[in-house]
């Protein structure tokens, strides 16, 4: 079978492994998740980092996910120059989208465990568009429970040295973990309920107190078979109505 | 400007200013502020170790390198004219010729040299005809040959040592996505690393004739044995001419003998001392220790040759302080083993010394504080 990338639109299934294997994994990250929750088969994407030639059928979903979910990795080596404490291990980026939360040692958003290997080398660069979306920026619309300053709708801070050209959509927030979880529903999504099909934002500490932000994985899902692993394929305006309210 | 991170974007002006209005302060003050009150120097490792490694400098744009243009940034600065300071935009690769600071920058497409010798800043790679596409890995030859591979233009770009294009080898058909380029210091052979891509199976280094441009042969091939490659990225030529290249779709270094024969390979996946994750680029060191970059532990790790550890030096910070780092990539070591550590996330170079020598010695140093007595020294 040739595993190349196929341009389909947003179907998505469970991975072939029973959702056994995929906690397995998932504890081993260290990651909660959900039972229900499902992906596509990332094997069919130009995620698939581990198709070593067109004819390779990479068996072990697992295999693709170490790309870009290291796994902590058995006992490192005792450098010789230097006395380390054992088995704490390098801290990353987030790449699982809990920046902050208990137990998230990581340093750096989403964003990050993309450009990392989107810096133009082994996966196309993002900076050499004509056309960038900011990211790492905070979510200016409003979200339920936050009480509007200054009558411009958005947290004060949030709008410090950023001029409103557009108008957002309001964000909704859930309480995960003891955290603020935020997201921008898409048309059809459930208020108060955060679904798959849902654009994530993401949660930093601020003077305000806890507040959305956009980053890379808002838009895309690594996992997505969708075209260039857009969240949202289809409809007028796309994925940009989603946020943008004109 | 197609920055994704206006706020970054900001933020990189905003330091560039305060850098300048430091230095300002600093030239005014009445005593020579350099010896005045130095921070106490970061060292690595940490004690109680052996120190083998001091942060020296950090290197961001053309004031680092001219001392004539800071105080023209200064002035225009402060009466409010727009400032033409040169920065780094998207720094990927670093090479290192007696003194002479190469840096590849994605987004603006040149070369930017730091020509700490001549204290000037230039760019390579404007040549009408013959244009930077997007430069990746870069190296020189100790004649001080500069060699650039372009990964939309798929050649190597080769310029002489006053920075002017000679010629260029490969092209299109050789190359399948190039990364990056490594000479051997005698400026004979050229070793091409090709990432290839997740769709193709073009992942190997070719190896040229630097002089001739003639193809002489290939290592390797897509896979996950030893001399297989999966997205491999970058190359070094280490102790015995030794080849070490970064394999990073399976999260190795594999050694290579001067002909390409696999030797053997060392780390595997994890966040653990020794393992890779994100690795980018290698280095070697004058004593054939080798050094590797890695995007995600924000560090290098530094390897004997034989690929044991060590030390480690740098963290993950999203707060700009030497040693810290969000997305390195490009390493290098100099003559004298100062290493050059590139953050395509903080635009900058940190330089680190060996703890063998002073700050005024090796090609840098003697740049920098040059050996007569200065008259400006009072
Ligand atoms: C191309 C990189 C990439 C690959 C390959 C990848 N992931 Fe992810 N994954 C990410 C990033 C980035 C995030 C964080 C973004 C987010 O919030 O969805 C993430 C988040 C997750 C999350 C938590 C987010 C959620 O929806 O709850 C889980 C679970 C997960 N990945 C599982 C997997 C599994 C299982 C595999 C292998 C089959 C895999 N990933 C392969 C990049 C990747
Ligand atoms: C482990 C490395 C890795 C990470 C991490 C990674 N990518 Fe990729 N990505 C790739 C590679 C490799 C390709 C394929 C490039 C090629 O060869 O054409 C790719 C392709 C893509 C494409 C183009 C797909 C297409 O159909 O053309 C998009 C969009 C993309 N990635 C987005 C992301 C985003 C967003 C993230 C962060 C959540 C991310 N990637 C993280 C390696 C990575
Ligand atoms: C606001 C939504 C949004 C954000 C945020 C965003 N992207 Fe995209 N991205 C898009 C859209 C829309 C496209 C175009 C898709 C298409 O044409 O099929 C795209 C395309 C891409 C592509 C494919 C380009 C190509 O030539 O094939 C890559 C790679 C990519 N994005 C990576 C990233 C990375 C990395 C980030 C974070 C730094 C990011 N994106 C942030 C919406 C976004
Ligand atoms: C997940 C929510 C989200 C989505 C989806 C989204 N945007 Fe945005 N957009 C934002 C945020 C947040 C900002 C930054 C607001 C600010 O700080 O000024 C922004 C800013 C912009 C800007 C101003 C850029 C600048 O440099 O100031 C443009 C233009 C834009 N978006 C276009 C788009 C387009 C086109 C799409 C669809 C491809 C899109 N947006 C999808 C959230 C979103």
């Amino acid at each position: 079978m040739r595993i190349m990338v196929k341009r389909i639109a947003a179907t998505r299934w469970k991975f072939p492994g029973s959702m056994g294997a995929i906690s397995v994994l998932l504890g081993a990250l260290g990651i909660f998740v959900a039972s229900g929750s499902s992906y596509s088969d990332i094997r069919n994407t130009k995620h698939n980092l581990a198709q070593m030639h067109p004819e390779m059928v990479v068996k072990d979903e697992k295999d693709i996910c170490i790309f870009c979910h290291t796994p902590e990795g058995a006992a490192g080596q005792a450098p010789g120059w230097a006395r380390v404490s054992a088995g704490a291990g390098f801290v990353q980026y987030d790449d699982i989208g809990r920046l902050g939360r208990a137990g998230s040692r990581a340093v750096g958003s989403t964003s990050m465990a993309c450009l990392s290997c989107h810096d133009s080398t082994q996966a196309i660069g993002v900076m050499t568009f004509s056309y960038d979306h900011p990211v790492g920026v905070p979510y200016p619309g409003t979200f339920p429970g936050y009480a509007p300053m200054s009558g411009s709708g958005a947290p004060a801070s949030l709008t410090v040295g950023v001029p409103r050209r557009f108008d957002f959509r309001p964000a909704q927030v859930a309480t995960v973990d003891n955290r603020k979880v935020f997201w921008v529903p898409t048309p059809g999504g459930a208020v108060g309920t955060r679904l798959r099909s849902d654009l994530p934002l993401y949660t930093r500490e601020s003077p305000d107190g806890e507040i959305p932000y956009i980053e890379c994985t808002s838009c895309h899902d690594p996992h997505a078979e969708t075209r260039t692993f857009l969240r949202v394929v289809e409809g007028g305006g796309g994925i940009c109505l989603a946020c943008h309210d004109k | 400007m197609n920055s994704i991170i206006p706020g970054t974007m900001m933020a990189g002006v905003r330091a560039l200013a305060a850098a300048l209005l430091a230095a300002g302060l600093a030239a005014c003050g009445p005593t020579t502020p350099e010896r005045a009150e130095k921070p106490a120097p970061l060292v690595f490792p940490s004690p109680p170790d052996e120190p083998r490694f001091v942060y020296e400098r950090t290197l961001r744009s053309s004031i680092d390198v001219d001392p004539l243009s800071k105080e023209s940034e200064l002035r225009l600065m402060l009466t409010g004219e727009a400032t033409t300071a040169e920065g780094l935009v998207k720094p990927y690769a670093v090479a290192v010729h007696q003194g002479k600071v190469y840096v590849s920058d994605t987004v603006d497409r040149f070369v930017k040299v730091f020509d700490f010798p001549n204290r000037k800043y230039y760019k390579i790679g404007d040549d009408d005809r013959e244009p930077l596409a997007k430069p990746l890995g870069i190296d020189v030859d100790s004649a001080g040959n500069l060699y650039v591979a372009d990964a939309t233009r798929k050649y190597v770009m080769v310029y002489d040592a006053s920075g002017k294009f000679a010629r260029k080898i490969g092209g299109p058909k050789s190359f399948e996505r190039l990364s990056s380029v490594t000479v051997d210091p005698e400026g004979n052979r050229l070793y091409v690393v090709d990432i290839g891509g997740v769709t193709s199976d073009q992942h190997q280094v070719q190896v040229f004739d630097a002089k001739s441009g003639n193809h002489l042969f290939n290592i390797g091939k897509r896979g996950g044995e030893l001399g297989e490659f999966n997205l491999p990225r970058d190359l070094a030529v280490g102790k015995e001419g030794r080849l070490y290249v970064v394999d990073g779709g399976n999260f190795r270094v594999q050694v290579f003998d001067h002909d390409g024969k696999p030797i053997k390979a060392f780390g595997k996946v994890g966040k653990q001392p020794g393992q890779f994750s994100r690795p980018k680029e290698i280095a070697t060191d004058p004593q054939g220790n080798v050094y590797v970059a890695d995007a995600a532990f924000g560090n290098f790790q530094i390897f004997d040759p034989e690929g044991e550890l060590l030390m480690f030096i740098g963290d993950r910070s999203e707060r700009e302080a030497p040693a810290k780092y969000l997305l390195p990539a490009g390493i290098a070591v100099d003559e004298d083993g100062r290493v050059y550590f590139v953050d395509q996330w903080f635009r900058r170079v940190d330089v680190f010394r060996p703890a063998a020598i002073k700050e005024n010695e090796g090609y840098l140093g003697r740049a920098i504080y040059p050996p007569e007595p200065k008259a400006e020294k009072k």
